[in-house]
């Protein structure tokens, strides 16, 4: 049986208040989503993958840490001993620097488009800093800049993994 | 994550950092991996579905990350962070 899951919001919360803040607004979507029924199977599709993680290739410049709405591309054919992360929640990154595929699964991928599960992966994969204190900076400035940077793959399915 | 109400998600209790597999366990990255693609198909009426894999790591280094004690972030600034001094080098080289 599973371990009680951390309680990364309470902890959150706590730690916000800590450091003289407004009680932490944590964002709750207001409409339902819908689910878009898929236009062929996975085998057949190009898939895409979003980390939030702060995943950038050595040679880009690194996120900053206080409200970074920008986004990199990360070339799917980059070697794992390339990937980076700088994320505000670095104290979670300490195996995935030495490991990236714990959060930016690389491998997996190639391995499962090798096996045909998937039909296609991305030229490039995309991923923003996933810390900001923001919500008005993450709706009008980071998901455009996602958007446009997914919309050029011309994907039929995405994959996010936040952190 | 509920409350993003996302259309199709699968969650994996792991701890944060470990979202696609466990450290160095290529087995195991591949089959959380595997498994979540299955939600493409799988998944037909939005919500969030847990997947069948358990923390077998151990969790006192966890434990101690949690509670603070590993915690050495850098303060929130514009200034870039690299994880390397190299990685600074290189960037600034282009």
């Amino acid at each position: 049986m599973n371990p009680t899951p951390t309680e990364y919001i309470r902890q959150t919360r706590e730690s916000y208040e800590k450091l003289g803040f407004e009680p932490y607004e944590w964002f709750h979507a207001e409409e339902e989503p819908e689910l878009a029924p898929l236009a062929k199977p996975l085998s057949e599709s190009k898939l895409g993958l979003i980390s939030t993680a702060g995943t950038y290739v050595h040679g880009q410049v690194a996120y900053y840490y206080k409200d970074d709405t920008s986004v990199r591309a990360i070339p799917r054919d980059t070697a794992v001993k390339d990937i980076r992360f700088s994320h505000i929640m670095e104290n979670y990154l300490v195996e995935a620097r030495q490991d990236p595929c714990t959060v930016f699964p690389l491998e997996a991928l190639n391995q499962l488009e090798s096996e045909g599960m998937i039909g296609e992966l991305a030229g490039n994969y995309f991923s923003c800093m996933g810390g900001i204190y923001s919500k008005n900076r993450v709706i009008n400035e980071l998901i455009p800049n996602l958007e446009k940077s997914v919309s050029a793959e011309q994907l039929d399915l995405l994959l996010l993994i936040p952190l | 994550m509920g409350a993003g109400k996302p259309p199709r998600a699968r969650f994996v209790n792991y701890p944060l950092g470990f979202e696609s597999g466990r450290f160095k366990d290529k087995t195991n990255q591949l089959e959380i991996v595997r498994e979540a693609l299955t939600g493409f198909a799988d998944i037909t009426s939005p919500g969030i579905v847990p997947l069948d894999f358990e923390w077998q790591a151990g969790w006192d280094m966890l434990n101690e990350r949690e509670k603070g004690k590993l915690d050495n972030r850098s303060p929130r600034t514009t200034e870039p962070q690299y994880q390397t001094e190299d990685d600074r080098r290189a960037a600034q080289e282009r």
